[in-house]
């Protein structure tokens, strides 16, 4: 399906079924918002559809660790449904958008105003695609050091321990995330957003970009990318060394897309082993998703008394 | 302790927006626009500078060039984020782009789309205009509940005003004296005070308000009651609403057909355009135009008219006489303004 059809599809849903139901609740000034939604919406089932027929055939084929079930995988799988089809990123944006643009507004009225690397290059605005590279690079830079203070400081790691307790990790694991660990990162990246001036046109893409990359890099499949691939790439063998129990809230090998980022910091681990994944505490981090959300909520409270 | 610092940073930067330094800024200095010069440019691909429509494809920050006679599109280029209207400068010299999330106003040869120069530091232009004096340039800021008061010779700020939510359209009183601006999520019209930069009053109109014209005899503002199917409108003078005239679910945006009597209505919900009789304030014929119809633009000899669909990236041209579509053109995500030269006029 080319890029104009699958526009022109998700155009006559918005317009036949979305646009007249916000119309009757009296919402229809939120329709350019829900028409992202919309797309959003559309290109998240594309992926995860894409993923389960590109990806899920390698896990079968050449799993880093052989599963007698998949049982523990399925919550991982509400995780990646709840994310990537917009319902947890439509729940933050309302509850922290007030904020972004108090923020803003606030800027503004300072005569500050977002930045763009296009205001140093008129060149970079013209053409696109090393704009997006640009801005790829820029955002994995700000992540790298996130996943550090994640991993580094211990109320944030009571919650991203969440992610990293899965110990039969898949390429479902992704999304695997505390809602207030999402929280913070979407305030993370508002923030950075804000700095560099991320274009609302190329947003979609650098999302689906990044999210193609860290679901193959959760994927339970024993190949790198090879020696210079390695390198250049996360690759799942990279990945399943962060997520190994021996790594744990220490941690190595932080970065999201670009693994230059960890040999710059001296935080990369080329080792070629396949270890088991988890966290190596007693701890109960939950089944269910409601469970998990839960005792994460318990564990955060329990980190500021101790702080 | 470290890590309560960290969410401390968050907190404060969440509220740094509350602090009541915010008045004080308001009376600073006003900030002086940064103008690029034409040389420092990068062109858009050539248009054998033969005119062309221009439509902004909003989704993709990018601007379509069509054939206007070929109809189908010539090019197509970057132009800034989220370009969302366009305006012919009074002198007819330029078109202005309001890029949004860039900050920043690109005027280009309103005959061929070529860049010619950008003007840095305008916060948020979401929509704009220039009084008919044109003396005054506002801006409005949808997503920020601002609307910014330039000086319409240097584009200097002079006054940037808080207003209720979701600034949408604006509109000028023909002494130059008043804005008029839709307040799209407070279901009301502001009217501001050019002299004095200054809010005068507010006025509840039909529930979400988008466009907003003043009528050729000055009596009354036509307002788009987006979130109903009715242009309400309003005597400005006695600020009270004399009359709902019903068009279609999603009424929006105006265009004059340029005989001085008709005005285009578009439906973004009903996906429809009325011709709305500005004399008695009735609507004639409806014709139908999918894919939630926004901004027009009619041919100088009033034979077409142009009319972007939000929904579906094509621009519709539709017959007139008819009112059937004769062209749907493929162009960018979102397009939203559309403009040529050889328009019809704005009455």
């Amino acid at each position: 399906m080319g890029d104009d059809q699958f526009d022109q599809w998700a155009g006559w849903l918005f317009e036949h079924a979305a646009q007249p139901f916000l119309y009757k609740l009296g919402l229809i000034g939120w329709d350019e918002l829900a028409f992202d939604g919309i797309t959003f919406f559309l290109y998240g089932v594309a992926q995860i559809l894409l993923l389960y027929v590109l990806v899920r055939p390698l896990e079968a084929l050449l799993p880093a660790e052989e599963w007698h079930t998949r049982k523990d995988t399925h919550v991982d799988v509400v995780y990646t449904l709840l994310t990537r089809l917009g319902i947890v990123p439509l729940a933050l944006f309302f509850l922290l958008q007030p904020a972004a643009t108090l923020i803003d507004q606030s800027l503004r009225l300072h005569n500050l105003l977002p930045w763009g690397p296009e205001r140093l290059s008129p060149w970079l605005l013209a053409n696109p695609l090393p704009s997006f590279f640009f801005y790829l690079v820029a955002i994995d830079f700000f992540n790298y050091w996130r996943h550090r203070l994640q991993h580094r400081l211990n109320i944030w790691w009571a919650l991203h321990s969440l992610h990293h307790s899965q110990r039969m990790m898949s390429f479902w694991t992704d999304d695997r995330n505390h809602v207030l660990d999402d929280a913070i990162s979407w305030i993370w990246f508002a923030l950075v957003s804000a700095a560099i001036g991320v274009p609302p046109a190329q947003f979609v893409w650098l999302v689906a970009a990044s999210r193609a990359v860290e679901s193959l890099s959760h994927a339970n499949v024993r190949f790198g990318f090879g020696s210079v691939g390695e390198r250049l790439l996360v690759s799942p063998k990279f990945h399943r060394l962060h997520h190994s129990v021996t790594a744990g809230k220490r941690g190595c090998n932080f970065a999201t897309l670009f693994p230059i980022w960890d040999m710059v910091f001296r935080t990369a681990d080329f080792r070629s082993s396949v270890t088991a994944t988890g966290v190596a505490d007693d701890q109960d981090y939950g089944d269910g998703y409601f469970a998990q959300q839960w005792l994460g909520f318990k564990r955060v409270l329990a980190s500021v008394k101790s702080a | 302790m470290r890590n309560r610092l960290l969410f401390a940073g968050l907190l404060v930067l969440g509220l740094a927006g509350c602090s009541e330094k915010r008045e004080a800024a308001e009376r600073r200095e006003p900030a002086r626009a940064k103008l690029i010069p034409a040389s420092l440019e990068t062109s858009p691909p050539a248009s054998d500078r033969k005119d062309v429509a221009i439509v902004l494809d909003s989704g993709e920050d990018a601007v379509s060039l069509v054939d206007l006679k070929e109809y189908k599109e010539l090019s197509k280029f970057h132009i800034g984020k989220e370009p969302h209207h366009l305006m012919a400068t009074p002198d007819d010299k330029y078109l202005i782009v309001a890029n949004a999330v860039s900050n920043n106003l690109v005027f280009l040869d309103p005959h061929t789309g070529e860049i010619k120069k950008r003007i840095e530091d305008i916060s948020d232009p979401y929509q704009m205009g220039f009084s008919p004096d044109r003396k005054w340039f506002v801006t409005v800021s949808l997503r920020l509940h601002r609307v910014d008061i330039y000086n319409g010779q240097d584009y200097k700020l002079v006054k940037r005003l808080k207003v209720a939510k979701a600034p949408s359209h604006l509109a000028f009183d023909a002494n130059s004296t008043t804005v008029f601006v839709t307040l799209q999520d407070s279901d009301e019209i502001a009217a501001i005070g050019l002299a004095d930069q200054a809010l005068l009053w507010r006025m509840p109109v039909g529930k979400t308000p988008a466009g907003i014209r003043m009528t050729n005899d000055g009596k009354y503002l036509l307002v788009g009651a987006m979130g109903r199917n009715f242009v309400d409108v309003i005597d400005w003078r006695e600020r009270k609403s004399v009359k709902h005239v019903v068009t279609a679910d999603g009424t929006h945006q105006f265009q004059p057909r340029g005989d001085g009597k008709h005005v285009f209505v578009s439906n973004r919900v009903a996906g429809s355009v009325c011709e709305l009789d500005e004399t008695n304030l009735t609507v004639g014929r409806c014709f139908a135009v999918p894919g939630g119809p926004d901004c027009m633009e009619v041919s100088k000899d009033g034979s077409e008219l142009w009319v972007t669909s939000r929904w579906i990236k094509r621009v519709h041209v539709v017959d007139v006489a008819s009112g059937k579509i004769k062209h749907a053109i493929p162009v960018g995500r979102s397009p939203h303004g559309v403009y040529f030269f050889g328009h019809a006029a704005r009455s």
